[in-house]
């Protein structure tokens, strides 16, 4: 009786290591997975901040996304002058559990706003 | 005077009780085996896992800022930034991969680099374990053609 219950635990023990094993994979493909989202967002965020910066500029923006299967998806930009020809965006993504940040350095080089520094912020 | 009979157990009764309970324990040690060596499997890939992430996420941080990234062969990567200094990642013989920074200082993951190369794109890091889909790791900076060297 006794060699039979120690059976069973044994047994229900590898079952909740096994189940907890498979769990904390899918979990963690989960995470990378919004990872590459946010970085993507992040790309894109840096695009609009390029495009739309300007001497002085100041202010936040919400970028509109695209429909897509993870939901509440959000993109914020906003600007923060530092002088007339340097510029700080701060690209902020996020799901509702889940967030990435960079903050990017622009200087304004023979009338082109370029990027100097890049910082991910994880 | 009635006698009393104690029934005793026959030779095969004796030797299919024996059977049986060689049959139970050789499945209990089986089962016990299997529960330690899935335990520690399961340790051993979580802690490979965290510190493959670990290494990858601190890859991908350098190389967001560089503004230039060189392979000069696919066990060292080189990350250059805007103000001149420089990161070297280097994929030793023991598996680990080492992070070398502008001042000399080095940090070290070990045992996740195994089948780890490196190779460089036009604005991006590719790190490949010759297994899984390799791992394309971007310059903010190169991506939207940021600083010329």
């Amino acid at each position: 009786m006794i060699a039979a219950i120690a059976l069973m635990s044994l047994s229900a023990m590898t079952l909740t290591l096994l189940g907890s094993t498979i769990f904390n994979q899918s979990r963690r493909t989960q995470i990378l997975g919004e990872d590459a989202q946010l970085r993507q967002f992040l790309i894109a965020g840096a695009a609009f901040a390029q495009s739309h910066i300007q001497q002085n500029s100041t202010g936040e923006f919400s970028i509109p996304l695209p429909k897509i299967s993870l939901p509440a998806a959000q993109l914020t930009v906003s600007f923060d002058s530092i002088s007339s020809s340097r510029v700080t965006a701060h690209i902020e993504a996020s799901f509702p559990h889940h967030r990435l940040s960079q903050q990017l350095i622009f200087i304004l080089e023979n009338g082109q706003w370029r990027i100097t520094q890049a910082r991910l912020g994880l | 005077m009635r006698a009393h009979r104690h029934r005793g157990f026959t030779i095969t009764e004796v030797l299919m009780t024996l059977s049986l309970l060689v049959i139970f324990f050789a499945a209990a040690g089986e089962v016990f085996r299997s529960t330690v060596l899935l335990g520690k499997s399961s340790q051993d890939l979580c802690d490979t896992a965290s510190q493959a992430d670990s290494a990858l996420r601190q890859l991908r941080i350098d190389a967001w800022n560089a503004r230039a990234i060189s392979v000069p062969d696919p066990r060292s990567a080189r990350i250059s930034f805007a103000d001149g200094t420089a990161i070297t990642w280097q994929l030793d013989s023991q598996k680990s991969a080492i992070r070398i920074d502008a001042a000399g200082h080095s940090q070290r993951w070990e045992n996740i680099a195994a089948g780890w190369s490196f190779t460089a794109d036009a604005d991006s890091l590719i790190v490949s374990d010759g297994k899984s889909v390799p791992q394309r790791i971007i310059s903010q900076i190169l991506l939207t053609g940021g600083p010329k060297p």
